[in-house]
Protein backbone atom coordinates (compact mmCIF):
# COMPACT_ATOMS: atom_id res chain seq x y z
CA UNK A 1 0.00 0.00 0.00
CA UNK A 2 1.46 3.35 -0.95
CA UNK A 3 2.39 5.87 1.71
CA UNK A 4 -0.44 8.44 1.60
CA UNK A 5 1.41 11.46 2.96
CA UNK A 6 2.54 14.11 0.48
CA UNK A 7 6.25 13.93 -0.10
CA UNK A 8 8.63 16.83 -0.58
CA UNK A 9 11.50 15.52 -2.67
CA UNK A 10 14.75 17.29 -3.43
CA UNK A 11 17.09 16.63 -6.34
CA UNK A 12 20.42 15.98 -4.68
CA UNK A 13 23.46 18.06 -5.51
CA UNK A 14 26.84 17.92 -3.77
CA UNK A 15 26.63 21.68 -3.21
CA UNK A 16 23.53 21.17 -1.03
CA UNK A 17 25.11 18.85 1.53
CA UNK A 18 25.25 21.53 4.20
CA UNK A 19 21.74 22.83 3.73
CA UNK A 20 20.36 19.29 3.75
CA UNK A 21 21.54 19.08 7.36
CA UNK A 22 19.77 22.30 8.33
CA UNK A 23 17.03 21.33 10.73
CA UNK A 24 16.92 24.24 13.15
CA UNK A 25 13.81 25.37 11.26
CA UNK A 26 12.20 21.96 11.40
CA UNK A 27 12.36 19.24 8.79
CA UNK A 28 12.45 21.01 5.47
CA UNK A 29 12.27 18.04 3.10
CA UNK A 30 11.28 14.39 3.09
CA UNK A 31 13.33 12.48 0.55
CA UNK A 32 16.07 12.79 -2.04
CA UNK A 33 16.26 12.02 -5.75
CA UNK A 34 19.91 11.26 -6.43
CA UNK A 35 20.90 11.73 -10.09
CA UNK A 36 22.42 8.60 -11.55
CA UNK A 37 25.28 10.67 -12.94
CA UNK A 38 26.38 11.63 -9.42
CA UNK A 39 25.66 8.21 -7.94
CA UNK A 40 27.83 6.48 -10.54
CA UNK A 41 30.66 8.99 -10.88
CA UNK A 42 31.02 9.99 -7.21
CA UNK A 43 29.78 6.67 -5.95
CA UNK A 44 31.62 6.59 -2.63
CA UNK A 45 31.30 10.30 -1.87
CA UNK A 46 27.61 10.54 -2.74
CA UNK A 47 26.93 7.11 -1.30
CA UNK A 48 28.72 7.94 1.92
CA UNK A 49 26.73 11.13 2.43
CA UNK A 50 23.33 9.83 1.34
CA UNK A 51 23.60 6.60 3.33
CA UNK A 52 24.95 8.40 6.39
CA UNK A 53 22.13 10.93 6.19
CA UNK A 54 19.65 8.11 6.79
CA UNK A 55 16.73 9.70 4.98
CA UNK A 56 14.72 8.11 2.16
CA UNK A 57 16.23 8.39 -1.28
CA UNK A 58 15.99 6.99 -4.77
CA UNK A 59 18.53 6.90 -7.59
CA UNK A 60 17.30 8.28 -10.90
CA UNK A 61 19.00 6.42 -13.77
CA UNK A 62 18.35 9.43 -16.08
CA UNK A 63 18.21 7.14 -19.10
CA UNK A 64 16.99 9.93 -21.46
CA UNK A 65 20.55 11.28 -21.25
CA UNK A 66 21.50 8.33 -23.48
CA UNK A 67 18.64 8.86 -25.87
CA UNK A 68 19.28 9.85 -29.46
CA UNK A 69 19.34 13.65 -29.42
CA UNK A 70 19.44 14.32 -33.12
CA UNK A 71 17.28 17.39 -32.54
CA UNK A 72 19.57 18.89 -29.92
CA UNK A 73 23.30 18.26 -30.56
CA UNK A 74 24.89 16.23 -27.80
CA UNK A 75 27.63 18.11 -25.94
CA UNK A 76 30.89 16.20 -25.44
CA UNK A 77 29.96 13.49 -22.89
CA UNK A 78 31.30 14.19 -19.46
CA UNK A 79 32.90 11.50 -17.36
CA UNK A 80 29.71 11.22 -15.29
CA UNK A 81 27.68 10.63 -18.47
CA UNK A 82 30.01 7.80 -19.34
CA UNK A 83 29.73 6.19 -15.91
CA UNK A 84 25.95 6.51 -16.14
CA UNK A 85 26.04 4.91 -19.57
CA UNK A 86 28.25 2.18 -18.13
CA UNK A 87 25.61 0.98 -15.67
CA UNK A 88 23.16 0.74 -18.56
CA UNK A 89 25.31 -0.89 -21.23
CA UNK A 90 29.06 -0.58 -21.74
CA UNK A 91 28.57 -0.40 -25.51
CA UNK A 92 26.98 3.08 -25.22
CA UNK A 93 30.31 4.71 -24.40
CA UNK A 94 31.92 3.08 -27.44
CA UNK A 95 29.13 4.28 -29.70
CA UNK A 96 29.50 7.84 -28.43
CA UNK A 97 33.27 7.67 -28.83
CA UNK A 98 32.70 6.79 -32.48
CA UNK A 99 30.69 10.01 -32.83
CA UNK A 100 27.36 8.24 -33.24
CA UNK A 101 24.13 8.28 -31.31
CA UNK A 102 22.54 5.28 -29.66
CA UNK A 103 19.36 4.64 -31.63
CA UNK A 104 16.26 2.66 -30.81
CA UNK A 105 17.54 -0.28 -32.86
CA UNK A 106 20.47 -0.73 -30.44
CA UNK A 107 18.12 -1.92 -27.73
CA UNK A 108 17.15 -5.39 -28.88
CA UNK A 109 15.20 -7.58 -26.47
CA UNK A 110 18.20 -9.34 -24.99
CA UNK A 111 20.30 -6.19 -24.55
CA UNK A 112 17.41 -4.25 -23.01
CA UNK A 113 16.62 -6.94 -20.47
CA UNK A 114 20.31 -7.04 -19.50
CA UNK A 115 20.32 -3.25 -19.20
CA UNK A 116 17.30 -3.21 -16.92
CA UNK A 117 18.89 -5.82 -14.68
CA UNK A 118 22.18 -3.90 -14.60
CA UNK A 119 20.57 -0.57 -13.70
CA UNK A 120 18.50 -2.15 -10.93
CA UNK A 121 21.47 -4.11 -9.61
CA UNK A 122 23.41 -0.85 -9.28
CA UNK A 123 20.60 0.46 -7.10
CA UNK A 124 20.04 -2.67 -5.00
CA UNK A 125 23.75 -3.01 -4.28
CA UNK A 126 24.27 0.69 -3.52
CA UNK A 127 23.89 0.26 0.20
CA UNK A 128 26.74 -2.23 0.36
CA UNK A 129 28.90 -1.02 -2.54
CA UNK A 130 28.80 2.74 -1.87
CA UNK A 131 29.50 2.70 1.86
CA UNK A 132 33.29 3.06 1.95
CA UNK A 133 33.09 6.64 3.19
CA UNK A 134 30.02 6.34 5.37
CA UNK A 135 32.01 6.69 8.59
CA UNK A 136 33.56 9.94 7.38
CA UNK A 137 30.13 11.45 6.69
CA UNK A 138 28.62 10.07 9.88
CA UNK A 139 31.30 11.92 11.83
CA UNK A 140 30.64 15.12 9.89
CA UNK A 141 26.91 14.83 10.52
CA UNK A 142 27.32 14.05 14.22
CA UNK A 143 29.71 16.99 14.60
CA UNK A 144 26.97 19.12 13.02
CA UNK A 145 24.60 17.99 15.77
CA UNK A 146 22.64 15.32 13.90
CA UNK A 147 21.31 12.37 15.84
CA UNK A 148 21.97 9.23 13.81
CA UNK A 149 22.05 6.33 16.23
CA UNK A 150 18.33 5.63 16.27
CA UNK A 151 18.06 5.44 12.53
CA UNK A 152 19.18 2.47 10.43
CA UNK A 153 21.13 2.79 7.19
CA UNK A 154 19.05 1.92 4.16
CA UNK A 155 19.66 1.73 0.45
CA UNK A 156 17.24 3.30 -2.04
CA UNK A 157 13.67 3.27 -0.74
CA UNK A 158 12.34 2.38 -4.18
CA UNK A 159 14.03 1.26 -7.39
CA UNK A 160 13.69 3.20 -10.63
CA UNK A 161 13.94 1.11 -13.79
CA UNK A 162 15.59 2.70 -16.83
CA UNK A 163 13.14 4.76 -18.85
CA UNK A 164 12.99 6.82 -21.99
CA UNK A 165 11.41 10.09 -22.96
CA UNK A 166 8.24 9.36 -24.98
CA UNK A 167 5.59 11.29 -26.84
CA UNK A 168 2.79 8.91 -25.93
CA UNK A 169 1.76 5.33 -25.81
CA UNK A 170 2.37 4.82 -29.54
CA UNK A 171 5.95 5.99 -29.26
CA UNK A 172 8.27 2.96 -29.81
CA UNK A 173 10.42 4.16 -26.91
CA UNK A 174 7.40 3.56 -24.64
CA UNK A 175 7.47 -0.16 -25.44
CA UNK A 176 11.00 -0.33 -23.98
CA UNK A 177 10.06 1.77 -20.93
CA UNK A 178 7.07 -0.46 -20.24
CA UNK A 179 9.14 -3.60 -20.64
CA UNK A 180 11.60 -2.22 -18.12
CA UNK A 181 8.77 -1.79 -15.62
CA UNK A 182 7.59 -5.35 -16.34
CA UNK A 183 11.05 -6.79 -15.73
CA UNK A 184 11.37 -4.74 -12.54
CA UNK A 185 7.97 -5.93 -11.29
CA UNK A 186 8.91 -9.53 -12.13
CA UNK A 187 12.24 -9.39 -10.31
CA UNK A 188 11.51 -7.08 -7.38
CA UNK A 189 7.74 -6.79 -6.98
CA UNK A 190 5.52 -3.84 -7.91
CA UNK A 191 5.72 -2.09 -4.56
CA UNK A 192 9.51 -2.07 -4.58
CA UNK A 193 9.70 0.16 -7.62
CA UNK A 194 8.79 3.73 -8.55
CA UNK A 195 9.04 4.14 -12.33
CA UNK A 196 9.48 7.48 -14.09
CA UNK A 197 6.97 8.31 -16.81
CA UNK A 198 8.79 10.89 -18.94
CA UNK A 199 6.73 12.78 -21.50
CA UNK A 200 8.81 14.62 -24.07
CA UNK A 201 8.59 18.39 -24.07
CA UNK A 202 6.83 18.32 -27.42
CA UNK A 203 4.25 15.73 -26.36
CA UNK A 204 0.76 17.23 -26.75
CA UNK A 205 -0.09 17.69 -23.06
CA UNK A 206 0.14 16.25 -19.58
CA UNK A 207 -3.05 14.43 -20.41
CA UNK A 208 -0.88 11.89 -22.26
CA UNK A 209 0.15 10.62 -18.83
CA UNK A 210 -3.33 9.07 -18.58
CA UNK A 211 -2.68 6.54 -21.32
CA UNK A 212 0.78 5.68 -19.95
CA UNK A 213 -0.67 5.15 -16.47
CA UNK A 214 -3.42 2.96 -17.86
CA UNK A 215 -0.82 0.85 -19.65
CA UNK A 216 1.35 0.19 -16.58
CA UNK A 217 1.60 -3.34 -15.25
CA UNK A 218 -0.76 -4.13 -12.40
CA UNK A 219 0.39 -3.51 -8.88
CA UNK A 220 2.63 -0.50 -9.51
CA UNK A 221 1.57 1.96 -6.83
CA UNK A 222 3.90 4.96 -7.12
CA UNK A 223 5.37 6.79 -10.12
CA UNK A 224 7.24 9.95 -10.94
CA UNK A 225 5.67 11.89 -13.80
CA UNK A 226 7.95 14.24 -15.73
CA UNK A 227 6.63 16.54 -18.47
CA UNK A 228 9.74 17.78 -20.26
CA UNK A 229 10.28 21.53 -20.15
CA UNK A 230 6.92 22.17 -18.52
CA UNK A 231 6.96 25.79 -17.45
CA UNK A 232 4.48 26.45 -14.67
CA UNK A 233 4.53 30.18 -15.40
CA UNK A 234 3.08 29.44 -18.85
CA UNK A 235 0.59 26.81 -17.61
CA UNK A 236 -2.95 27.32 -18.78
CA UNK A 237 -6.23 25.73 -17.75
CA UNK A 238 -5.74 22.81 -20.16
CA UNK A 239 -2.28 22.02 -18.77
CA UNK A 240 -3.58 22.00 -15.23
CA UNK A 241 -6.63 19.97 -16.21
CA UNK A 242 -4.31 17.47 -17.91
CA UNK A 243 -2.29 16.97 -14.74
CA UNK A 244 -5.38 16.67 -12.57
CA UNK A 245 -6.92 14.17 -14.97
CA UNK A 246 -3.74 12.10 -14.80
CA UNK A 247 -3.84 12.28 -11.00
CA UNK A 248 -7.45 11.05 -11.07
CA UNK A 249 -6.61 8.17 -13.41
CA UNK A 250 -3.70 7.27 -11.16
CA UNK A 251 -5.96 7.34 -8.12
CA UNK A 252 -8.47 5.02 -9.81
CA UNK A 253 -5.67 2.55 -10.53
CA UNK A 254 -4.14 2.92 -7.07
CA UNK A 255 -1.08 4.79 -8.40
CA UNK A 256 0.27 7.77 -6.51
CA UNK A 257 1.89 10.41 -8.72
CA UNK A 258 4.82 12.66 -7.87
CA UNK A 259 5.84 15.47 -10.22
CA UNK A 260 9.52 14.93 -10.98
CA UNK A 261 10.17 18.64 -11.63
CA UNK A 262 7.67 21.08 -10.20
CA UNK A 263 7.27 24.30 -8.27
CA UNK A 264 4.56 26.31 -6.58
CA UNK A 265 1.79 25.28 -8.96
CA UNK A 266 2.59 21.61 -8.42
CA UNK A 267 2.59 22.27 -4.68
CA UNK A 268 -0.97 23.57 -5.02
CA UNK A 269 -1.88 20.40 -6.92
CA UNK A 270 -0.74 18.35 -3.92
CA UNK A 271 -3.91 19.67 -2.32
CA UNK A 272 -5.83 18.06 -5.17
CA UNK A 273 -4.27 14.62 -5.14
CA UNK A 274 -0.69 14.98 -6.41
CA UNK A 275 1.32 12.91 -3.95
CA UNK A 276 4.65 14.67 -4.15
CA UNK A 277 6.82 17.30 -5.77
CA UNK A 278 10.51 17.15 -6.57
CA UNK A 279 12.88 19.98 -7.44
CA UNK A 280 16.40 21.14 -6.76
CA UNK A 281 17.21 23.54 -3.97
CA UNK A 282 16.40 26.73 -5.82
CA UNK A 283 16.40 25.28 -9.33
CA UNK A 284 15.00 22.49 -11.55
CA UNK A 285 11.34 23.30 -11.15
CA UNK A 286 11.28 22.59 -14.87
CA UNK A 287 13.66 20.31 -16.75
CA UNK A 288 14.16 19.51 -20.39
CA UNK A 289 14.65 15.82 -21.05
CA UNK A 290 16.83 16.81 -24.01
CA UNK A 291 19.27 18.83 -21.94
CA UNK A 292 20.19 16.40 -19.18
CA UNK A 293 23.75 16.65 -20.43
CA UNK A 294 23.89 20.28 -19.39
CA UNK A 295 24.13 20.03 -15.63
CA UNK A 296 25.22 22.03 -12.64
CA UNK A 297 23.08 24.08 -10.29
CA UNK A 298 22.71 27.72 -11.30
CA UNK A 299 23.59 30.53 -8.87
CA UNK A 300 21.10 30.77 -6.05
CA UNK A 301 18.20 33.22 -6.30
CA UNK A 302 15.70 34.60 -3.81
CA UNK A 303 12.29 32.97 -3.57
CA UNK A 304 9.50 35.54 -3.30
CA UNK A 305 6.83 33.65 -1.37
CA UNK A 306 3.81 35.69 -2.35
CA UNK A 307 4.86 35.86 -5.99
CA UNK A 308 5.65 32.11 -5.79
CA UNK A 309 8.63 32.88 -7.99
CA UNK A 310 12.40 33.08 -7.96
CA UNK A 311 14.13 36.36 -8.75
CA UNK A 312 17.78 37.30 -8.67
CA UNK A 313 18.64 38.84 -5.32
CA UNK A 314 18.91 42.44 -6.60
CA UNK A 315 15.68 42.08 -8.57
CA UNK A 316 13.95 40.65 -5.52
CA UNK A 317 15.06 43.57 -3.36
CA UNK A 318 13.85 45.98 -6.01
CA UNK A 319 10.48 44.25 -6.18
CA UNK A 320 10.17 44.39 -2.39
CA UNK A 321 11.00 48.10 -2.48
CA UNK A 322 8.40 48.73 -5.18
CA UNK A 323 5.73 46.66 -3.46
CA UNK A 324 6.47 48.39 -0.18
CA UNK A 325 5.98 51.87 -1.67
CA UNK A 326 2.33 51.93 -0.63
CA UNK A 327 2.98 50.37 2.76
CA UNK A 328 1.88 46.90 1.59
CA UNK A 329 4.27 44.41 3.17
CA UNK A 330 5.31 41.60 0.83
CA UNK A 331 8.43 40.74 2.77
CA UNK A 332 8.99 37.21 4.04
CA UNK A 333 8.47 36.50 7.74
CA UNK A 334 10.45 33.27 7.86
CA UNK A 335 13.18 32.67 10.40
CA UNK A 336 15.85 33.72 7.87
CA UNK A 337 14.23 36.92 6.61
CA UNK A 338 12.25 38.18 9.62
CA UNK A 339 13.41 41.57 10.82
CA UNK A 340 15.93 42.08 8.01
CA UNK A 341 16.20 45.54 6.50
CA UNK A 342 17.56 44.04 3.28
CA UNK A 343 17.88 40.65 1.63
CA UNK A 344 20.80 41.75 -0.54
CA UNK A 345 23.43 40.45 1.85
CA UNK A 346 21.91 36.99 2.33
CA UNK A 347 24.50 34.31 1.66
CA UNK A 348 23.86 31.25 -0.51
CA UNK A 349 23.10 28.90 2.39
CA UNK A 350 20.63 31.38 3.88
CA UNK A 351 18.90 31.77 0.49
CA UNK A 352 18.54 28.00 0.29
CA UNK A 353 17.15 27.63 3.82
CA UNK A 354 14.73 30.51 3.24
CA UNK A 355 13.46 28.81 0.09
CA UNK A 356 13.00 25.46 1.79
CA UNK A 357 11.11 27.08 4.67
CA UNK A 358 8.79 28.82 2.19
CA UNK A 359 8.26 25.63 0.21
CA UNK A 360 7.41 23.63 3.34
CA UNK A 361 4.90 26.30 4.34
CA UNK A 362 3.29 26.12 0.89
CA UNK A 363 3.00 22.35 1.14
CA UNK A 364 1.50 22.57 4.61
CA UNK A 365 -1.02 25.18 3.48
CA UNK A 366 -2.10 23.05 0.51
CA UNK A 367 -2.46 20.01 2.74
CA UNK A 368 -4.52 21.73 5.43
CA UNK A 369 -6.92 23.81 3.31
CA UNK A 370 -6.49 23.85 -0.45
CA UNK A 371 -9.43 26.20 -1.01
CA UNK A 372 -7.87 28.86 1.19
CA UNK A 373 -4.48 28.30 -0.42
CA UNK A 374 -5.95 28.84 -3.90
CA UNK A 375 -7.82 31.96 -2.79
CA UNK A 376 -4.62 33.32 -1.30
CA UNK A 377 -2.94 32.91 -4.70
CA UNK A 378 -5.85 34.65 -6.39
CA UNK A 379 -5.83 37.50 -3.91
CA UNK A 380 -2.12 38.15 -4.37
CA UNK A 381 -2.51 38.00 -8.14
CA UNK A 382 -5.41 40.45 -8.14
CA UNK A 383 -3.52 42.91 -5.96
CA UNK A 384 -0.61 42.88 -8.39
CA UNK A 385 -2.87 43.45 -11.37
CA UNK A 386 -4.74 46.23 -9.61
CA UNK A 387 -1.54 48.08 -8.74
CA UNK A 388 0.47 47.60 -11.87
CA UNK A 389 -1.94 47.23 -14.77
CA UNK A 390 -0.98 49.45 -17.71
CA UNK A 391 2.26 50.61 -16.09
CA UNK A 392 5.13 51.20 -18.46
CA UNK A 393 8.17 50.61 -16.30
CA UNK A 394 9.58 47.15 -16.91
CA UNK A 395 9.76 45.79 -13.33
CA UNK A 396 6.25 46.97 -12.55
CA UNK A 397 5.00 45.51 -15.81
CA UNK A 398 6.50 42.10 -14.96
CA UNK A 399 4.67 42.27 -11.63
CA UNK A 400 1.40 42.76 -13.47
CA UNK A 401 2.21 39.74 -15.65
CA UNK A 402 3.00 37.69 -12.58
CA UNK A 403 -0.33 38.72 -11.12
CA UNK A 404 -2.09 37.47 -14.24
CA UNK A 405 -0.26 34.14 -13.96
CA UNK A 406 -1.37 33.70 -10.35
CA UNK A 407 -4.98 34.51 -11.19
CA UNK A 408 -4.85 32.10 -14.12
CA UNK A 409 -3.64 29.33 -11.80
CA UNK A 410 -6.34 30.12 -9.26
CA UNK A 411 -9.07 30.11 -11.91
CA UNK A 412 -7.92 26.76 -13.30
CA UNK A 413 -7.59 25.12 -9.88
CA UNK A 414 -10.84 26.53 -8.50
CA UNK A 415 -12.93 24.51 -10.89
CA UNK A 416 -11.40 21.32 -9.45
CA UNK A 417 -11.79 22.15 -5.76
CA UNK A 418 -13.84 19.72 -3.73
CA UNK A 419 -17.40 21.02 -3.26
CA UNK B 1 26.94 36.31 -2.04
CA UNK B 2 30.29 37.64 -3.15
CA UNK B 3 31.18 39.42 -6.35
CA UNK B 4 33.75 37.88 -8.57
CA UNK B 5 35.57 39.05 -11.64
CA UNK B 6 36.84 37.52 -14.80
CA UNK B 7 40.04 38.76 -16.36
CA UNK B 8 39.23 41.56 -18.82
CA UNK B 9 40.47 39.42 -21.64
CA UNK B 10 37.64 39.14 -24.11
CA UNK B 11 35.35 42.06 -23.51
CA UNK B 12 34.17 42.44 -27.08
CA UNK B 13 30.75 43.82 -26.40
CA UNK B 14 29.86 47.13 -28.02
CA UNK B 15 30.19 48.65 -24.53
CA UNK B 16 33.90 47.89 -24.70
CA UNK B 17 34.24 50.95 -26.89
CA UNK B 18 33.00 53.15 -24.05
CA UNK B 19 35.40 51.87 -21.44
CA UNK B 20 38.58 53.74 -22.39
CA UNK B 21 36.96 57.15 -22.96
CA UNK B 22 35.06 56.71 -19.68
CA UNK B 23 38.24 55.92 -17.76
CA UNK B 24 40.16 58.78 -19.40
CA UNK B 25 37.28 61.12 -18.73
CA UNK B 26 37.16 60.13 -15.06
CA UNK B 27 40.93 60.69 -14.85
CA UNK B 28 40.63 64.17 -16.37
CA UNK B 29 37.89 65.06 -13.90
CA UNK B 30 40.10 63.89 -11.06
CA UNK B 31 37.54 61.39 -9.86
CA UNK B 32 40.24 58.73 -9.89
CA UNK B 33 43.92 58.40 -10.64
CA UNK B 34 46.14 55.73 -12.16
CA UNK B 35 46.51 53.96 -8.82
CA UNK B 36 42.83 53.93 -7.93
CA UNK B 37 41.44 50.48 -7.37
CA UNK B 38 39.16 49.58 -10.28
CA UNK B 39 37.81 46.55 -12.05
CA UNK B 40 35.55 45.56 -14.94
CA UNK B 41 32.96 42.86 -15.65
CA UNK B 42 32.36 42.18 -11.98
CA UNK B 43 29.79 39.47 -11.62
CA UNK B 44 27.11 39.85 -8.97
CA UNK B 45 24.01 37.72 -8.78
CA UNK B 46 23.63 36.81 -12.42
CA UNK B 47 24.55 40.28 -13.68
CA UNK B 48 27.82 42.07 -14.34
CA UNK B 49 28.92 45.53 -13.30
CA UNK B 50 30.70 46.97 -16.30
CA UNK B 51 33.10 49.19 -14.36
CA UNK B 52 33.65 49.90 -10.68
CA UNK B 53 36.27 51.91 -8.85
CA UNK B 54 37.01 53.11 -5.35
CA UNK B 55 36.60 56.84 -5.19
CA UNK B 56 39.41 58.99 -3.83
CA UNK B 57 36.81 60.53 -1.56
CA UNK B 58 36.07 58.21 1.33
CA UNK B 59 32.55 59.53 1.81
CA UNK B 60 31.70 58.37 -1.72
CA UNK B 61 33.23 54.90 -1.49
CA UNK B 62 32.87 52.54 -4.43
CA UNK B 63 31.40 53.81 -7.68
CA UNK B 64 29.62 51.54 -10.17
CA UNK B 65 29.17 52.41 -13.84
CA UNK B 66 26.94 50.67 -16.39
CA UNK B 67 28.12 51.30 -19.96
CA UNK B 68 25.62 51.24 -22.81
CA UNK B 69 26.13 52.24 -26.43
CA UNK B 70 22.38 52.43 -26.89
CA UNK B 71 19.39 51.46 -24.76
CA UNK B 72 20.20 53.98 -22.07
CA UNK B 73 16.97 52.95 -20.34
CA UNK B 74 18.40 49.50 -19.83
CA UNK B 75 21.61 50.96 -18.46
CA UNK B 76 19.56 53.03 -16.02
CA UNK B 77 17.62 49.94 -14.91
CA UNK B 78 20.91 48.05 -14.35
CA UNK B 79 22.41 51.03 -12.55
CA UNK B 80 19.29 51.12 -10.40
CA UNK B 81 20.01 47.58 -9.23
CA UNK B 82 23.64 48.54 -8.60
CA UNK B 83 22.42 51.07 -6.02
CA UNK B 84 22.11 48.15 -3.63
CA UNK B 85 25.90 47.88 -3.89
CA UNK B 86 26.60 51.59 -3.78
CA UNK B 87 24.51 54.74 -3.96
CA UNK B 88 27.19 56.12 -6.32
CA UNK B 89 25.73 54.27 -9.26
CA UNK B 90 25.98 55.66 -12.78
CA UNK B 91 24.95 54.85 -16.31
CA UNK B 92 27.26 56.00 -19.13
CA UNK B 93 26.20 56.33 -22.75
CA UNK B 94 27.28 57.83 -26.08
CA UNK B 95 23.69 58.71 -26.88
CA UNK B 96 22.40 62.10 -25.72
CA UNK B 97 19.45 61.23 -23.49
CA UNK B 98 15.95 62.47 -24.01
CA UNK B 99 14.04 64.32 -21.32
CA UNK B 100 12.16 61.11 -20.60
CA UNK B 101 15.39 59.20 -20.04
CA UNK B 102 16.72 61.93 -17.77
CA UNK B 103 13.51 61.82 -15.75
CA UNK B 104 13.83 58.06 -15.48
CA UNK B 105 17.41 58.34 -14.19
CA UNK B 106 16.26 60.82 -11.56
CA UNK B 107 13.44 58.54 -10.49
CA UNK B 108 15.86 55.65 -10.13
CA UNK B 109 18.32 57.80 -8.23
CA UNK B 110 21.20 57.00 -10.57
CA UNK B 111 23.71 59.33 -12.17
CA UNK B 112 24.11 59.72 -15.90
CA UNK B 113 27.32 60.40 -17.87
CA UNK B 114 27.41 61.40 -21.48
CA UNK B 115 30.57 59.93 -22.99
CA UNK B 116 32.37 61.70 -25.83
CA UNK B 117 35.74 61.25 -27.52
CA UNK B 118 37.34 63.94 -25.41
CA UNK B 119 35.73 63.32 -22.06
CA UNK B 120 32.65 62.51 -20.08
CA UNK B 121 29.98 64.88 -18.87
CA UNK B 122 27.92 64.21 -15.76
CA UNK B 123 24.34 65.15 -16.62
CA UNK B 124 22.68 63.97 -13.42
CA UNK B 125 24.19 63.02 -10.10
CA UNK B 126 23.02 59.94 -8.17
CA UNK B 127 20.81 60.31 -5.13
CA UNK B 128 22.51 59.91 -1.77
CA UNK B 129 21.89 56.76 0.18
CA UNK B 130 23.44 53.77 1.91
CA UNK B 131 24.66 50.56 0.33
CA UNK B 132 22.88 47.39 1.38
CA UNK B 133 26.12 45.41 1.32
CA UNK B 134 29.85 46.01 1.31
CA UNK B 135 30.67 43.32 -1.26
CA UNK B 136 31.66 45.74 -4.03
CA UNK B 137 34.15 47.63 -1.90
CA UNK B 138 35.42 44.33 -0.49
CA UNK B 139 35.93 42.99 -4.00
CA UNK B 140 37.91 46.03 -5.17
CA UNK B 141 40.09 45.91 -2.07
CA UNK B 142 40.72 42.20 -2.42
CA UNK B 143 41.30 42.17 -6.16
CA UNK B 144 43.68 45.13 -6.08
CA UNK B 145 43.48 45.81 -9.79
CA UNK B 146 44.18 49.43 -10.62
CA UNK B 147 43.18 51.91 -13.29
CA UNK B 148 46.64 51.71 -14.83
CA UNK B 149 46.17 47.93 -15.23
CA UNK B 150 42.88 48.43 -17.04
CA UNK B 151 44.34 51.11 -19.32
CA UNK B 152 47.33 48.93 -20.06
CA UNK B 153 45.04 46.06 -21.01
CA UNK B 154 42.95 48.33 -23.21
CA UNK B 155 46.08 49.62 -24.92
CA UNK B 156 47.67 46.24 -25.48
CA UNK B 157 44.61 44.00 -25.83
Amino acid sequence: MADTATRHWLSFSNSDQRVLCEETHGELWDALVVPGTLATYYKQGVGGYVLARRRPFVIDPRTPLLQDTSVTPRPVPRASHETLAGIHDPEVGNIWAAGREVGLETWNAERWERTVASVLKFQTSFESDAAEKISKYEKILRDAGMELDNFPVHGPERLIPPYWSVKGIQDPWWRLSREAVEYAVRDHGPTRIMPVLCLAGDAPSAQSFEELLTDLPEGVDRVFCWKGSWDEAAADADDIAGWLAAIDVGAMRGVDITNMYGGALSVLMTGLGLKGVNHGVGYSESRSERRLGQTGAPPMRYYMPRLRQFLTVPQAQRVLDILGETGDDWSCGCGVCRGRATIVDLKTEALKVHFLICRQAELAEAAVDIATAVESVRSDGERLIERFANVDESTRHTLELRGRTLVRWADALSSHLPQ
Amino acid sequence: MSVSARKPVDIRTPEHALLRPTLLGLLRMGWLNQMSLADVEISWHQKHIDLAFLSRRQEIGPVAVELKVNSTSRAIAQAGLNRYLTPSSWAATWTPPTARVLARAQEEGVGLFLVAERGIYPLIYPRRGQPHTSVLADHLLMRRRRVRDLLSYLRNG
